[in-house]
C-alpha cells in the first residue's frame, strides 16, 4: 500500500468506513498476527488478540493524527492487549512487571538451522542489558522499524537508534572477546 | 566510523535487509566497521521459524461483525425508504412482535439473561426493533439497548457472587455481554453527530457510573471485562459530549469521575456497608442520614445514596430514606448527578435541557 492509499484508507476509517478500514486489516493483520503470536505462544490466543486489537483500533481511530504514525500505533494497542492477557493470567500482577511479557514465548528463530557464527551471537544476546535485547529482537528477528518498536517501547525513534547502536557495539565486543 | 554512527549502522542494516552486497563494509581496512557489517549479516540472515498462519479472512469478518453492527452508517437500502413508508413498517413490525410476544418463548426471550438458552432470540427481536426504528430515534434505541446489557451485567455479577455461576462462566457471559454494551454505545455516541442530544450524554453518564460500581463490586477477570466496558463508554460519552458542543452547545458541569449516586432497596446492612444489589457503599463518620439515623438501617428499605469513589471503594457520603414501606424492585438503579445543560449560542436550537 502506497502512502497515499494509507492516508486515503485512514481519513475514510476515522469517517466510519468499515470497508477502508477492511484495507488497513489487509496490510497490518499478518505482521501483527505474527508479533502476538510470538509472545502468547498459542494460535487461538493469539487470533482472539489480534481480532481485539482491530476493534479497539476501530473504536480509538480518531486518535491517529497522521498516516505514518498508523503502524506503530496498532503495534501499541496489540502491546497493551498482550499485557492484558498475562494480567489476568497471572492474576494481576503490577503493571511495572508486565515488560517481561513482551519477550518472545516462542523463539521466532530457528536454532536448529544456525551457522556456527549466528549460533554464537544469539548465546551472546542474552548478554545485552534488556532493552538493547529487546531492540536487537524486534529488528532483526521481526522486521520492526524503529518506529514500530519506538511505539512498542514508548520511545522516540531517536532513543531507538542510539539503543541499537549501542547494542550492536557491545554485541560485536562479546562476539570478540568470545572468538579470543 | 563516520560521524553519524548511528546513522551508518541504520544504512548497513538496510542493505543488509534489502540482500544488497556489503562486501565493500566487510573488507573495510577499519577493523571495527568490517567487524560491524558481519555482524549485521549475521542477524539479519538468521533462519526464521515459519508460523502457520491463522484464516485471517475469518478474524477479518469477525472484526467487522464487532465494528459494524448497530451502525447507523450501514443501514442500506433502509435509510433510502421514504420515512412513511417506514412508518408503516414499523406498524407492521410491531403487530409481528405483538403477535410473537404473545408466544410464550417470545416473552421469555425479553425476560431472558444472557447466561439463557434462549437469549439470543432477545438480540434477534432488539435488531428487528432497531431497524424499525425511526432515523431520529436510533440512538436512544441503542442507548436502550446498553442500558439492558448493564442490568444484565449486575445480574451475572449477583448470580456469581451467590455461586450460581462458576467465575468462567460469569467471564464469558460478561464477556459477550460487554462486547454488545460496546457496540451500542459506540453507535449512539456516533448518532450524536447528526442528532446531539442531551439525554444521550446523560444516559452515558449514568451507564459510566453503574459500570464504576460494578467495576468495585467485581474481581479477576469479569473486573477486567467491566473495566473494558467502562473504558470504551467514556471514550463513548467524550465523544457525545464533543459533538454536543459542536452543535453549539456546552455542558457547564461535566460529569464527574467519582461520584456516584444508587437508588433502591437495601438489599444487606452491616455495621460498616450497604447493599444495593451488587452496589456495596462503605459507610463513615461522614455519612449523613436523611430521614433515618444510621441505627434504623435495614435491609428492605428504599434508599437514595449519594457517594463517591476513592481508593477503588464506593463510599457513601449520604443515606437518604425515600419509603419504608415500599416492595420495590431489588435491582440497582443508579444515576450521577446530570450535568448541566446551557447553549453557547442563544439562538441555538439545538435542544437544551436535561433529559432523565
Amino acid at each position: 500500500m502506497t502512502d497515499s492509499e494509507l492516508k486515503q484508507f485512514l481519513e475514510r476509517a476515522q469517517n466510519g468506513d468499515s470497508a477502508a478500514f477492511s484495507r488497513l486489516y489487509d496490510e497490518f493483520a499478518e505482521k501483527l498476527y505474527r508479533f502476538i503470536f510470538f509472545r502468547v505462544g498459542h494460535k487461538e490466543v493469539a487470533e482472539d488478540l489480534l481480532s481485539d486489537t482491530f476493534v479497539k483500533a476501530w473504536q480509538k481511530l480518531k486518535q491517529v493524527n497522521s498516516p505514518a504514525a498508523i503502524t506503530g500505533w496498532f503495534y501499541q494497542i496489540a502491546r497493551n492487549n498482550i499485557i492484558d492477557y498475562y494480567r489476568i493470567k497471572k492474576d494481576f500482577v503490577p503493571l511495572e512487571e508486565v515488560a517481561e511479557f513482551l519477550e518472545d514465548a516462542v523463539n521466532p528463530i530457528d536454532t536448529i538451522n544456525l551457522n556456527m557464527d549466528q549460533a554464537k551471537i544469539l548465546e551472546l544476546l542474552v548478554k545485552l542489558p534488556g532493552e538493547q535485547r529487546l531492540v536487537l529482537q524486534y529488528k532483526f528477528f521481526e522486521d520492526l522499524t524503529n518506529e514500530e518498536i519506538a511505539y512498542i517501547l514508548n520511545k522516540t525513534e531517536g532513543a531507538i537508534r542510539v539503543i541499537q547502536h549501542r547494542a550492536l557495539i557491545k554485541l560485536k565486543d562479546l562476539v570478540k572477546r568470545k572468538s579470543k | 566510523m563516520p560521524n553519524d554512527p548511528e546513522q551508518f549502522i541504520e544504512q548497513m542494516i538496510e542493505a543488509a535487509k534489502q540482500r544488497q552486497d556489503l562486501s565493500a563494509w566487510q573488507h573495510h581496512r577499519d577493523r571495527e566497521t568490517s567487524d560491524l557489517a558481519n555482524l549485521i549479516l549475521d542477524l539479519s540472515s538468521l533462519p526464521r521459524h515459519q508460523i502457520e498462519m491463522p484464516d485471517l479472512a475469518k478474524i477479518q469478518g469477525r472484526v467487522l461483525d464487532r465494528i459494524s453492527v448497530p451502525q447507523s452508517e450501514h443501514r442500506g437500502i433502509w435509510a433510502s425508504i421514504p420515512s412513511f413508508l417506514k412508518i408503516g413498517s414499523a406498524v407492521f413490525g410491531s403487530l409481528l412482535i405483538v403477535v410473537s410476544l404473545t408466544m410464550g418463548v417470545a416473552v421469555a426471550a425479553l425476560q431472558s439473561g444472557p447466561d439463557s438458552a434462549i437469549y439470543p432470540l432477545k438480540k434477534i427481536v432488539e435488531n428487528i426493533e432497531l431497524r424499525l426504528t425511526p432515523e431520529q430515534e436510533v440512538a436512544s434505541r441503542q442507548m436502550q439497548f446498553a442500558i439492558t446489557r448493564v442490568e444484565e451485567i449486575q445480574a451475572v455479577i449477583e448470580q456469581q457472587q451467590q455461586g450460581q455461576l462458576s467465575n468462567q462462566e460469569a467471564k464469558q457471559i460478561i464477556s459477550a455481554t460487554v462486547k454488545d454494551l460496546q457496540k451500542s454505545t459506540s453507535a449512539a455516541a456516533r448518532n450524536t453527530k447528526a442528532q446531539p442530544r442531551s439525554a444521550i450524554v446523560n444516559k452515558l453518564a449514568d451507564i459510566n457510573n453503574k459500570l464504576k460500581i460494578a467495576s468495585i463490586n467485581s474481581e479477576g477477570e469479569v473486573r477486567i471485562e467491566i473495566e473494558k466496558a467502562l473504558q470504551s463508554t467514556q471514550d463513548s460519552q467524550a465523544e457525545a459530549i464533543k459533538n454536543f458542543e459542536e452543535s453549539g452547545v456546552k455542558i457547564a458541569n461535566p460529569p464527574s469521575d467519582n461520584n456516584i449516586t444508587a437508588s433502591g432497596k437495601l438489599t444487606q446492612v452491616t455495621e460498616s456497608t450497604v447493599n444495593i444489589g451488587t452496589a456495596k457503599f462503605l459507610l463513615t463518620k461522614e455519612t449523613k442520614y436523611v430521614n433515618l439515623s444510621a441505627a434504623d438501617l435495614k435491609a428492605g428499605l428504599v434508599v437514595d445514596i449519594i457517594g463517591q469513589i476513592k481508593d477503588n471503594k464506593s463510599y457513601a457520603d449520604q443515606i437518604t430514606l425515600i419509603e419504608p414501606k415500599v416492595s420495590g424492585e431489588s435491582t440497582v438503579r443508579t444515576e450521577i448527578i446530570n450535568p448541566e445543560i446551557v447553549p453557547l449560542d442563544p439562538n441555538s436550537t439545538t435542544e437544551t435541557q436535561t433529559a432523565h
